[in-house]
């Protein structure tokens, strides 16, 4: 991220640094009318949305199912050999946990490079957008967008790195997160960090390659850029649909992994819980699931969010056309300024 | 002291006692014990007497293995094939001995076991609590047989077979049986007085039956467990025991050894564990022949059980099925109430098996009778559903008379069994009408609480008045509901569900927390409403009460509890992270993690129940089967002592408040205390491992006794007294300056929370002692994981006060502490502040070495004061071991709102914190009466499930019994330590009225 743009970055977000709840400025371009279904491309998000998550529940129900060639066998070093149980010979996704957190895991990072980067694009061109709406046919202010645009997509680079150092980092809190609730802490050390990685990948992933790594520098970028995750991820306010595409399905993988933890107690002598096979707790197959299953909900209940946001929006703005076409600007700038409900 | 708020905690508590009442009335069973005797008629005496005496020898505790052939593999240095008497006669002599593997129905424990040995019944589990107090024997036993045919009986050994037979023995020589520590007194009388006996010549021999009854195996188990070499030396002085007596005994004369249960591994009893329920039981008999190894007994008549471990299957009966077996070869007539059946070997002596055919008539007429006379009785249609069953399968054995002579007696076997399943089915029947009216009185009594609780919220300076109106009104309404109640007994008294005292407290209680609520509703409304907002809705407390719907949630509540606390700390995390200024964020962050890791540390402790083997290591002992604290505890053991008072010293310094009474108490007091209670325990672990020598025993009991004395004299005469008279943690330095004199005070941030500090730290010395040494450590990390959690609410509380401040239209009032106090006191206590306090509790018993379980009571912290079973000594240790768990949190609670509350403005401060404080005691008992409800609930509704008394039932006891250690903390907390700061800072602030404006606080 450039130097050279960053305090136009700083007033776009500048109202997340007062926990106040009436925004002045937004990088929503809500008001703007001309552009709204360029900036929520309702056809691509949709379909997009709909690759991601089938492919997301494709990797972790039958990703794991063939064996991983770089993993000794765990079943055949414990006591316990799985093939003796014929339930087992069929269920190849709980036969070894630690396999299947792998593979989830690979899926997951292919998938997850796929779409933040797309999310990030989705978010440069509302940049980009929100800025034309306000200045149109201004040739300058064009040609310094391609130029904006140019420095962002030569960092791509540096902000791949950024999101996968930020993710590893990630993965190791997550992992140690995962202890203190309660995972072993003397053994399953593999298992515990194949979780952390997988939530770190869903979670850290796409909004650290969207929105740079949060840090604790005190320059300006890192400030705004603090506040941004300060507000996405603590306060629970994205304000446009891009935030909501990147903050919902990451809330979802959280809560859905805290809620995978409650039935992996439960002792239905299911394979999937943790009391058929000494050493072989079935840790981490039921977070890991619940942490995929929370992001496919999150991720869809996004999609659902802003594209009933965006209906009502389109019809609001077909009903004031149809009223007075001339008043329409007026009631646009009106409505701008309105505290968006959140 | 006892105005304000206290009438409306204790009437809380009233409810809570008078719900778990009815609903334990209830729920734990009861038996109908039929006075009827047993009489000879040529069918119930069918042969006369094969052996006119029988020793019985008990070794209490004897596990089936330890005298077993197959014992498990690999088998144990120091328990298999030491005590190998029974195993080497029995391969020697295949026809004059018999060993078998018994199974002792639960309860495991002395008393529930000698009544069954003696009537062949099934006592229930109600009788459970009267292990200390005994009870003598009403029904036919095999003793009152003996001795209505003119008999003498002798008897050595434990004293409780004198509560149950007080005068049935003509010689006895009973011992002292609860006194753990003294493994070999009961032994060596047994011996000393067996031998006489057993020497007697045959003309003048004064008895017929000697009952000989050894503890030191069971005393070795409680104590230093099983995988001990004190086990092995035990054994082997059994096993000489024995070798002596069948030297000693004559021909006609029967020997029964036997174990009156198991033992688990770790050495104790009381619950059904396979371990506990594995007893050992071995016939030998010297002249004719006990067992006939030729003939082949058909096997319907057997069977047989694998011990674990073991890879032989052995010969397995039930435990009582001695008592008929016994009775039929001394030519007694079998006792009236038994369900036991006869052992065929001992009777299948012809290939024909006419003697067995004979005693198996018997044995069934016997149950038939019995089964008839219960019929008849007042609880006979206890029986409705198994009669028909019982009915056809006695019609099937008649009937067949002549026809299929095989099916007669497998039919009439197959009878006696049928009886002792039903019984076993009868014998859990419960009173839903009491259950039911129990459980409405703990939920409309909760409710009540969390309505009170709520209005607490809401109310001002004026609360105090009004809750003496409440009180006043409760009170009333009590009068006018129990005589409602009793007149709707009058009507119903002849159905015999409620008895009339049932009816007036469920009357009194059910209409004053009716009257309750309506007083308060409009705040309960207003909290449900509130409680849509996702926040604040008590998600630990909703996923806590509903798992106790499910067996897994329950045995595995340890990791559950965990996740709750850990989950129960993200709120006040994300308001850490959106604090407003960085060093709010830094404390809240970093007590926040202080807080999570010390509660995770707790969590590695565990002594694991049976039901999570193998996924559970034990951590609390140095293994499952040595009961002494692990290496790294002994190490640390000591630093954490001594060094606790100097961490608390630094919480306190935060708020400079470590002065005054704390000046004291911290570094010099509190240590010292600690020392010798962690010193105590490591003199115990000393004498345990043995380090040594055996004849350092009593010099190490008497320090130990002294030790224990010595810091509860400390507690007592010199911390309690002390805070009694100082109270303060306050330091008022005066400075003369001329005509001017200079007043400064020291410590007033935190004035209201350092000084009960005190007293809950003079609490936590009390349950320091009773605690074992893990649990010690355990126990100093959960005083840290407290204060790092009050420093976190505080840090929060200012984060919202800041950001009300910022969004009011003064923000500059943010600068005015005595503005800020009062935001402070509006916002009051949260129960998401309350929730982790009370997660804490269950989390400390887990951590302190305790599961949901009746065995895994620490039996060794009775002993911290005594070292003879002394009651009113042994006792209250025991039960601070226990509850000090629950007990500490919920004495720490009205912390939640004294810690950092300035006592200023005066008289307005002190009351908005004792309101506070009483709302913060009624949050947690509210947590663990919902507790308590879940539990109930479900043990009510699954009471038909085959784990109820292994996993739900003991873990309703668990939650009633914490839940009124919880209200008795409260009551203590808010009555003694609010109480006596309050009086204390009257006396400061009254004494000096013009400090409020001139003193320099601090």
């Amino acid at each position: 991220m450039s130097h050279k743009h960053a305090p136009k970055q700083a007033n776009k977000i500048d109202s997340g640094t007062s926990r106040t709840s009436t925004p002045k400025s937004t990088t929503l371009p809500d008001g703007d009318s001309q552009q709204i279904q360029s900036f929520f491309p309702f056809a691509t998000y949709t379909s997009i949305v709909g690759v991601h998550t089938t492919l997301l529940l494709f990797s972790s129900l039958f990703l794991p199912r063939r064996p991983l060639p770089i993993l000794p066998e765990y079943t055949t070093t414990y006591a316990f050999n799985a093939a003796d149980d014929p339930r087992l010979q069929t269920n190849r996704l709980t036969e070894n946990p630690f396999r299947t957190a792998v593979w989830i895991c690979i899926g997951t990072l292919i998938l997850q490079i796929w779409w933040a980067s797309w999310i990030r694009r989705w978010s440069l061109d509302t940049r980009d957008l929100s800025k034309a709406g306000k200045v149109y046919n201004a040739a300058v202010e064009v040609t310094e967008q391609k130029l904006q645009r140019q420095t962002w997509n030569s960092g791509k680079l540096a902000a791949f790195w950024t999101a996968c150092l930020s993710t590893l980092v990630g993965s190791f809190g997550f992992a140690a997160l995962a202890m203190l609730f309660g995972a072993p802490l003397y053994s399953h050390w593999p298992h515990t960090y194949a979780l952390g990685l997988l939530v770190s990948l869903l979670t850290v992933f796409t909004p650290a390659y969207t929105l740079g790594a949060p840090s604790l520098n005190s320059d300006v970028v890192s400030y705004v850029t603090r506040l941004t995750w300060i507000r996405l991820f603590v306060e629970l306010s994205p304000r446009s649909p891009v935030e909501r595409a990147v903050v919902y399905p990451a809330v979802g993988a959280i809560l859905g992994c805290w809620t995978g933890a409650i039935p992996a107690g439960l002792d239905w002598e299911e394979p999937w819980q943790a009391s058929l096979y000494p050493h072989l707790h079935r840790w981490p197959l039921t977070t890991s699931y619940g942490a995929v299953g929370g992001f496919v909900v999150g991720s869809l209940m996004a999609l659902g969010v802003s594209a009933v946001e965006n209906l009502a929006h389109l019809g609001r703005l077909s009903q004031e056309d149809s009223s007075s076409l001339k008043g329409a600007h007026k009631s646009q700038g009106k409505m701008s300024k309105k505290p968006k409900p959140q | 002291m006892l105005s304000k708020g206290f009438p409306l905690l204790f009437w809380v508590f009233l409810v809570h006692l008078a719900g778990i009442y009815l609903y334990t009335r209830g729920f734990l069973l009861t038996r109908l014990a039929l006075p009827d005797i047993s009489t000879c008629t040529p069918e119930s005496c069918p042969f006369p007497p094969s052996y006119n005496k029988a020793v019985i020898l008990i070794i209490d505790s004897l596990r089936f293995d330890f005298i077993s052939p197959n014992p498990p593999h690999p088998p144990s240095l120091y328990h298999h094939h030491v005590l190998s008497l029974p195993a080497e006669l029995t391969r020697l002599e295949p026809e004059h001995s018999l060993l078998l593997n018994s199974f002792p129905d639960p309860p495991t424990t002395t008393l529930q076991r000698i009544k069954a040995l003696t009537t062949g019944s099934l006592p229930t589990f109600v009788d459970m609590g009267s292990n200390f107090g005994g009870s003598s024997i009403l029904e036919d036993t095999i003793i009152g047989q003996l001795l209505a045919r003119g008999k003498n009986l002798a008897f050595m050994g434990d004293d409780t077979w004198m509560t149950v037979f007080p005068d049935s023995f003509n010689q006895s020589w009973p011992f002292d049986s609860f006194h753990v520590e003294d493994l070999h007194t009961v032994d060596l009388g047994v011996i000393k007085h067996l031998f006489p006996l057993l020497h007697e010549n045959a003309q003048n021999r004064s008895w017929d039956l000697i009952v000989g009854h050894f503890l030191g195996v069971d005393h070795v188990g409680h104590r230093m467990g099983p995988e001990s070499p004190v086990m092995k030396t035990k054994l082997l002085q059994m096993d000489n025991v024995l070798r002596e007596v069948v030297d000693a005994m004559d021909d006609d004369t029967l020997l029964i050894l036997l174990g009156d249960h198991g033992m688990d591994s770790k050495g104790d009893h009381g619950g059904d564990g396979v371990l506990e329920t594995s007893a050992g039981l071995w016939f030998y008999g010297k002249g004719r022949p006990l067992v006939n190894p030729k003939v082949t007994i058909p096997d319907q008549y057997k069977t047989y059980r694998t011990y674990p471990g073991s890879t032989v299957p052995h010969r397995h009966v039930q435990q009582i099925d001695l008592l008929p077996s016994l009775s039929l070869l001394m030519g007694l007539p079998i006792p009236f109430n038994n369900l036991g059946s006869i052992i065929p070997e001992l009777f299948w002596l012809e290939d024909t098996g006419e003697t067995f055919k004979k005693a198996l008539g018997a044995n069934a007429l016997q149950i038939r009778q019995y089964l008839d006379t219960y019929r008849a009785s007042s609880a006979g249609q206890e029986l409705d559903d198994a009669w028909d069953r019982l009915q056809n399968m006695w019609n099937v054995a008649q009937g067949s008379n002549g026809l299929d002579d095989d099916l007669k007696w497998s039919g009439l076997d197959l009878f006696t069994r049928l009886a002792l399943s039903a019984c076993r089915a009868i014998w859990a029947q419960f009173n839903m009408t009491l259950i039911i009216l129990g459980l409405i009185l703990l939920a409309v009594g909760t409710i009540a609480a969390w309505s009170l609780y709520s209005k607490l919220g809401s109310l001002r300076d004026d609360w105090d008045t009004w809750g003496q109106a409440v009180t006043r009104e409760c009170l009333q309404w009590s009068g006018i509901g129990s005589t409602v109640g009793l007149i709707a007994y009058l009507p119903t008294a002849h159905l015999k569900v409620a008895g009339i005292l049932d009816c007036v407290i469920f009357g009194a209680f059910f209409a004053s927390s009716v009257a309750l609520i309506h007083a308060t509703r409009s705040s309960l409304v207003q909290t449900v409403t509130q409680s849509i907002r996702f926040w604040s809705v008590p998600i630990p407390l909703i996923l806590h009460t509903i798992a106790f719907m499910s067996n897994s949630f329950i045995l595995w509540e340890d990791r559950l509890t965990t996740f709750l606390l850990l989950s129960s700390i993200v709120p006040f995390v994300l308001t850490g992270i959106t604090a407003p200024t960085s060093r709010l964020r830094y404390r809240i962050l970093g007590f926040s993690a202080l807080f999570a890791v010390s509660l995770r540390l707790i969590g590695i402790s565990t002594v694991c129940r049976e039901e999570q083997q193998p996924y559970c290591e034990v951590t609390f002992f140095a293994s499952s089967a040595i009961t002494a604290p692990p290496a790294l505890i002994l190490a640390v053991s000591i630093p954490f002592a001594v060094g606790l008072p100097f961490i608390v010293n630094r919480f306190l310094r935060i708020s400079q408040s470590d002065k005054g009474i704390a000046a004291i108490l911290l570094p010099w007091i509190l240590p010292s205390l600690l020392l010798q209670a962690s010193v105590a325990w490591i003199l115990e672990w000393v004498d345990v491992v043995g380090f040594l020598g055996p004849s350092w025993t009593p010099i190490l009991r008497a320090v130990r006794t002294s030790l224990g004395w010595l810091s509860l004299g400390g507690v007592i005469l010199i911390a309690t007294s002390l805070w009694y008279h100082v109270t303060l943690c306050i330091e008022v330095k005066t400075r003369e300056q001329g005509e001017k004199r200079e007043v400064t005070v020291i410590g007033f941030a935190n004035l209201f929370g350092s000084s009960f500090l005190m007293f809950w730290l003079i609490s936590f010395v009390l349950v320091y002692i009773a605690t074992q040494l893990t649990g010690q450590v355990i126990l100093c990390l959960g005083a840290i994981t407290l204060l790092s959690f009050l420093e976190v609410v505080d840090s929060v509380r200012d984060v919202r006060g800041m950001n009300l401040a910022f969004a009011s239209a003064t923000p500059s009032q943010i600068l005015e502490p005595e503005a800020m106090q009062g935001t402070l006191s509006t916002l009051g206590v949260t129960f998401a502040e309350i929730t982790p306090l009370a997660l804490l509790g269950v989390h400390l018993y887990y951590g302190t070495g305790h599961q949901a379980t009746i065995p895994s009571l620490q039996w060794k912290a009775a002993f911290v004061f005594t070292g003879k079973m002394y009651k009113p000594f042994a006792i209250p240790p025991l039960l601070l071991n226990t509850f000090g768990a629950f007990i500490l949190p919920a004495l720490a609670v009205p912390l939640l709102a004294l810690w950092n509350t300035a006592p200023l403005p005066h008289p307005t401060a002190s009351h908005a914190a004792r309101r506070l404080g009483v709302k913060a005691g009624l949050g947690i008992m509210v947590y663990y009466g919902w507790l308590l409800i879940g539990s109930a609930v479900s043990s009510a509704w699954l009471r038909r499930h085959l784990m109820v008394w292994k996993v739900f039932a003991p873990r309703f006891m668990l939650a009633a019994s914490s839940l009124l250690a919880v209200d008795l903390a409260v009551l203590l907390a808010v009555g003694v330590g609010m109480g006596r700061v309050e009086k204390a800072l009257e006396r400061l602030l009254g004494a000096m009225p013009s400090m409020n404006s001139k003193a320099k606080m601090q």
